[in-house]
């Protein structure tokens, strides 16, 4: 399995001595891949979508798309059509200046130089696809709902024939009804085209419905991957845990009280509110983090799906690369 | 009816009847600055009557020291005032938003600080010093095309300190922009920096200096009169409402039509332009 979208070793800092808002993160998108990535605000989720999109440089590491860092992909390079996203903040993502279908039709007659009647037909036709009104089209994004807006950002996307679509937050702006129309339509693009996606999102009930596989991040660290299915049936990591057990109507985990996120001298980021601290939960990164049973999480005391006492695998060098 | 519409209509109204309002009387200066001069028998600088006369029927603005028809004199001034305001603020907004986007986009740190430190040099120079020092070096009576003596030293002046005001907003405004979401996405779809510029940026930030320029343009008529009414504008017997002012203030106890008309129709005027810079910046929000 070739990634067509990987990480390795991505951190990200703003300003000179700032904590990392990505720190030390690795991450491979295979071709048709449902990628979730979970974590509440201030994880380094949208800084994580930037950087894979290739429009905000990491501080360190590398991110590469088909094999070639972004560093290495020209503006014109027909590599740079491959990795497309939408935007959490729907009206912001769109030029306020250009009417919806000016917009997709711009990115057609940029990469594939049709003509102008052609791009302004195949650009319509994709906008239909998103179910948007032909009324609506001519509109510029202020004189469109967010729903409208969201539907246009996907089909420019859409226009540069992308393999992986990356999702921040693409419904956290939205109703809860137009959400689901958002979803299904994200839902029936991946079906469809075979597009890779990788999901951003606090809302785990968003990323149990649309992806297979699931990241948890904490304070710009992936603390917990999954089989999406897996993670929400019994989560390894007590901050999975915390997140699963704050979902209304599921089961199974043990609700506490958020403090902020405590990025104190403990080498655990996430020690500071862990229900399950103890003395020997120290040097994280020197630890291990694959679990009996094929799971993956940056604790040293996690829950295990058995009801066995901790197993942890005791190898010292470190488990990533 | 709800209240919160009833109040957005009637705002929308009022700001319908500024712009009305200010577009009427402006063009209805502009009229009587290209027509009145053509319909009168005499030129603006020919003697008809005996010196200051009162207004009358036939002079209605009255006569000057010399005799000379104040009415035609406000008219012929009042196409070289908005002659010199439409060139100062036409070419300060073509440069001024350039240099500034260009300031305000470039990825080079340096070309940004460069730029800006000249426009900080600019404006930090005082005002009338520079059009003196200019009137000396392009010269009193050096008139330019169809620009009368005097006025060549003052287009110049107002330019020079005028452009950078558009830099500065030009620039802020393509900082904010610069930032925003479909600026990263014009990226992201594999856009050049040119395209980006012209048709991600340039839009917005014409919006603010053209917005701008509207207002502007009352700035400059009076700091053109301004200059005249000092003595170092345009120079005599060149009719302009600064120099028709500055020429009538000895007399303004007993002849005050002489100053009062010309400082008259320069306040409707600025009130005019004001009204629809109010009303088009306010179209923008």
């Amino acid at each position: 399995m070739t990634a067509i979208l990987e990480a390795r070793a991505v951190t990200k800092r703003f300003g000179v001595d700032g904590p990392p808002a990505v720190d030390g993160l690795d991450l491979a998108v295979a071709p048709g891949a449902g990628v979730g990535i979970v974590g509440e605000s201030g994880s380094g989720k949208s800084t994580l979508a930037r950087m894979l999109a290739g429009v905000l440089p990491p501080t360190s590491g590398e991110i590469a798309v088909g094999g070639r860092p972004w560093t290495a992909v020209d503006r014109r390079d027909q590599l740079r059509r491959r990795v497309q996203m939408i935007f959490q903040d729907p009206y912001g993502a769109l030029n306020p200046w250009l009417s919806a279908r000016d917009a997709v039709a711009e990115v057609i007659r940029f990469w594939d130089r049709p003509t102008r009647a052609e791009a302004r037909e195949r650009a319509s036709q994709l906008l239909a696809d998103m179910g948007l009104t032909a009324d609506a089209m001519g509109r510029r994004p202020r004189g469109l709902s967010g729903g409208q807006c969201q539907r246009v950002g996907i089909a420019r996307a859409l226009a540069c024939a992308p393999d992986v679509l990356i999702a921040d937050e693409p419904t956290s702006a939205l109703d809860v009804s137009v959400q689901a129309q958002i979803l299904n339509l994200l839902v029936a693009l991946r079906e469809e085209r075979g597009l890779a996606i990788v999901l951003i999102s606090h809302d785990l009930a968003v990323v149990r419905h649309l992806t297979e596989d699931a990241a948890v991040m904490y304070a710009g660290r992936i603390v917990e991957r999954a089989p999406t299915h897996e993670m929400f049936r019994s989560p390894a990591h007590p901050y999975t845990r915390l997140l699963v057990g704050s979902i209304p109507g599921m089961s199974g985990g043990e609700a506490r009280t958020a403090h902020d996120p405590g990025v104190a001298d403990h080498p655990c980021r996430f020690a500071p509110r862990c229900p399950r601290r103890a003395d020997d939960c120290i040097a994280v990164r020197s630890h291990d983090p694959h679990l009996p049973g094929g799971r993956w999480a940056e604790c040293v005391h996690p829950h295990l799906p058995a009801a066995a006492p901790v197993q942890r695998t005791q190898t010292q060098h470190g488990g990533r690369t | 009816m709800t209240v919160a519409l009833r109040t957005r209509l009637d705002r929308g109204r009022r700001r319908g009847a500024s712009l009305w309002w200010g577009t009427g009387v402006l063009s209805a200066v502009v009229l009587l600055c290209v027509l009145a001069p053509l319909l009168s028998p005499h030129g603006p600088n020919e003697i008809v009557a005996v010196p200051f006369s009162a207004p009358s029927a036939e002079y209605p603005f009255g006569t000057d020291a010399l005799g000379r028809d104040v009415f035609v004199r406000v008219w012929v001034g009042g196409r070289l005032d908005l002659v010199i305001a439409a060139i100062v603020v036409g070419v300060s907004l073509a440069v001024g938003t350039v240099v500034g986007i260009v300031s305000g986009a470039t990825p080079r740190r340096w070309l940004d600080a460069l730029l800006m430190r000249f426009v900080d040099a600019l404006v930090a120079f005082p005002f009338v010093i520079l059009v003196l020092a200019l009137i000396v070096v392009v010269g009193r009576t050096r008139s330019f095309w169809f620009l009368p003596p005097g006025a060549p030293a003052i287009v110049i002046a107002s330019l020079l300190v005028n452009w950078s005001i558009y830099a500065r907003l030009a620039r802020a405004e393509t900082m904010s922009l610069r930032g925003s979401d479909h600026v990263a996405a014009g990226r992201m779809l594999g856009y050049p920096q040119s395209r980006i510029v012209g048709r991600h940026l340039l839009p917005g930030v014409v919006r603010i200096t053209a917005s701008y320029a509207v207002a502007d343009v009352v700035i400059v008529v009076i700091a053109t009169a301004s200059l005249a009414f000092l003595g170092t504008g345009v120079q005599a017997p060149t009719a302009e409402w600064g120099s028709i002012m500055y020429e009538g203030r000895a007399v303004l106890g007993t002849s005050w039509w002489i100053t009062t008309f010309p400082g008259l129709v320069l306040a409707v005027t600025g009130l005019a332009v004001t009204l629809i810079a109010d009303a088009l910046l306010k179209v923008e929000r």
